[in-house]
């Protein structure tokens, strides 16, 4: 008897070790942590953001299976440290082919209208699908990069969790990166808190106290920054998410070996022209513009202050393009360059909600 | 059988129900729609047009917001956007009776409570939402851009085009808000329950408004700053004149 009990113990046993996991399909909406100064976000209604789905776009975001020889993910060229751009000009993909425009930081992605340098995506999930098979980037077609992920219970079990299927394809993926990527707000650096004094809004106890250490040069910078006749910035990077949604040909070029937009539209009006690019967090995301022809933020201040060069389709904004920019004297320039860092998010960079799970 | 023929009566009594339905009129729709001009013909952006004193202009962006469309306390619209790079034909639209509307008072702009609120704020369809206005926000509590043109001029009257010299215009706070009535409001039908109002834009009357005319060579930028005031006052004259209806 007792010998036929210690049997079944151990087939118990061995039974309950092998079964396998039981994975639900659960979708818990996910709550977006906007800042109280930014504007609503509109979520595409056949993507809605759920805890599940943010998960596996934050696995995917740092999965190297995702390039054809499994050593690059979204995030070699858009660093964490770099708000989550690249420290070069252009990334290095598979075969060590190069890029041809700089890495775009990704934070406040929810809020754009276009993506991509030159905004030939309309959409952030349309946007992903394209790193993937690009020669230049990841170089591999979407079903062997499927392939893989489904070769891994871990995936299956998260496809599963977030979108009630294991027969997942490139559309989930985008998915769930776009609902991961809509996480990564930036909102709460110095120049928030500046943004909200002089717009009257309330400021909690912490922004009072960071209020008290903003400095008469980063005030004296804000003020050239919007000023008509000081740096006149704001024209184009305006507002909580300091840019406006539109292109732009800011006066690099007189000539252009990239038509930029223009090359999307078929518009000649609209040759030279860039996506305006948010300038939160310019302290992290050198080096700058569509090129990153310029490694410092001094560069960028010398370009607009004495290098602006004329072309037909110049930003009629640029109001002193015919003397090679604003002018300004060395003191502005360093005022300028106090104001523009207190646009670097700290909480942004080192969030641990944006890091591999498993580092 | 009396009980039968007591169920019989009720069956017939409903079946023989004389009720009509109910015809339900469906409420008409309004649009509000602006058309640019130079002078009798349509203006296209980004193509040139040459003003009387054979200077040439080609205009690249206008937008302008209009507020509290009203007759007599009856509003049309309380704020539109009117963008003139956007494919929609029409910029507003609201069901509602063309027959409240044979006259309309405007303002061009926002009103102060408006202009002085946080942009971030406003519904997502709002068109003073800021993820709508966009650039038309200065990020400071000087508030919405009212009015915003702007283009390129070839100023030197030639063979040869030479587009080098911007003009941008851009009119905002509280104290220039303007207003424009208009009697006699034109509704055109576009289909049996959608009717539609046109204004115009002239370009022509707005650089050459013989009241003010406006010099694009030596009067071409304005940004509502208090040492810009010569220029925003023309623009601002010159507006009311070239906007009517149609």
């Amino acid at each position: 008897m007792q010998r036929i009990l210690f049997v079944l113990l151990i087939g118990l046993i061995a039974f309950l070790s092998c079964r396998k996991d039981t994975t639900f399909y659960e979708q818990t909406p996910y709550k977006l942590a906007i800042p109280s100064h930014f504007p609503q976000v509109q979520i595409p209604g056949d993507n809605p953001m759920t805890e599940e789905g943010v998960l596996l776009g934050r696995m995917l975001f740092y999965e190297k299976q995702l390039s054809l020889d499994n050593t690059i993910s979204c995030a070699s060229c858009h660093s964490p440290s770099k708000a989550f751009s690249d420290s070069t000009a252009f990334s290095t993909g598979v075969d060590n082919q190069m890029g041809v425009r700089n890495s775009m930081p990704l934070f406040n992605l929810a809020w754009q209208k276009f993506f991509f340098w030159d905004g030939r995506s309309k959409t952030l999930e349309e946007q992903i699908l394209e790193p993937v098979p690009n020669p230049i980037e990841m170089h591999q077609a979407w079903p062997d990069a499927i392939a893989k992920l489904k070769a891994s219970e871990a995936y299956r079990n998260a496809f599963y969790r977030a979108f009630n299927t294991t027969d997942f394809n490139q559309y989930h993926v985008a998915k769930a990166l776009a609902q991961f990527l809509r996480t990564m707000i930036s909102g709460s650096a110095k120049f928030d808190v500046i943004y909200k004094y002089s717009n009257s809004l309330p400021l909690t106890v912490q922004e009072q106290q960071i209020w008290q250490t903003v400095t008469n040069e980063e005030l004296a910078g804000f003020d050239l920054f919007k000023s008509l006749n000081g740096a006149d910035c704001f024209h184009c990077h305006n507002g909580p998410l300091m840019q406006v949604q539109k292109f732009s040909n800011n006066g690099l070029d007189a000539t252009f070996s990239d038509l930029g937009h223009g090359a999307i539209s078929g518009n000649a009006n609209d040759n030279g022209k860039f996506k305006v690019p948010s300038i939160r967090n310019i302290g992290f995301t050198g080096p700058f513009m569509h090129d990153g022809r310029f490694a410092t933020i001094d560069e960028v201040i010398e370009h607009y202050s004495t290098g602006i060069q004329m072309s037909p389709t110049i930003d009629p904004l640029i109001e002193f393009a015919s003397q090679g920019g604003v002018q300004l004297d060395p003191q502005q320039k360093l005022e300028l360059k106090a104001f523009l860092n207190t646009l670097n998010d700290y909480n942004f960079v080192t969030n641990p909600n944006f890091l591999p799970l498993n580092p | 059988m009396k009980k039968l023929i007591f169920l019989l009566g009720v069956i017939v009594l409903f079946s023989c129900n004389d009720k009509v339905p109910i015809e339900v009129v469906p409420e008409p729709t309004l649009r509000v729609a602006c058309k640019l001009k130079f002078g009798s013909e349509d203006l296209i952006l980004n193509d040139s047009y040459t003003l009387t004193d054979g200077i040439k202009i080609q205009v690249t962006d206008c937008r302008f917001y209009l507020s509290d469309g009203n007759n007599a306390g009856a509003y049309l619209f309380p704020v539109a956007l009117f963008d003139a790079t956007s494919s929609q034909s029409f910029f507003y639209s609201v069901k509602n009776n063309k027959d409240n509307f044979s006259n309309l008072a405007l303002n061009i702009g926002v009103s102060a409570n408006d202009n002085h609120a946080d942009p971030s704020a406003f519904d997502l369809a709002n068109p003073l939402n800021i993820q709508i206005a966009n650039d038309m926000h200065w990020s400071w509590n000087s508030g919405y851009i009212f009015i915003k043109i702007e283009g390129r001029a070839d100023t030197i009257p030639n063979n040869t085009d030479l587009f080098d010299h911007n003009f941008v215009y851009h009119i905002g706070r509280d104290e220039h808000l303007l207003s424009k009535s208009f009697t006699g409001l034109l509704w055109n039908q576009v289909t049996t329950d959608v009717y539609q109002t046109n204004f115009a834009f002239d370009f022509k009357t707005f650089f050459e408004n013989s009241a003010s005319p406006l010099n694009v060579k030596s009067e071409f930028f304005t940004h509502t700053n208090p040492d810009q005031v010569n220029v925003t006052n023309k623009v601002k004259t010159n507006f009311l004149a070239a906007f009517y209806n149609f």
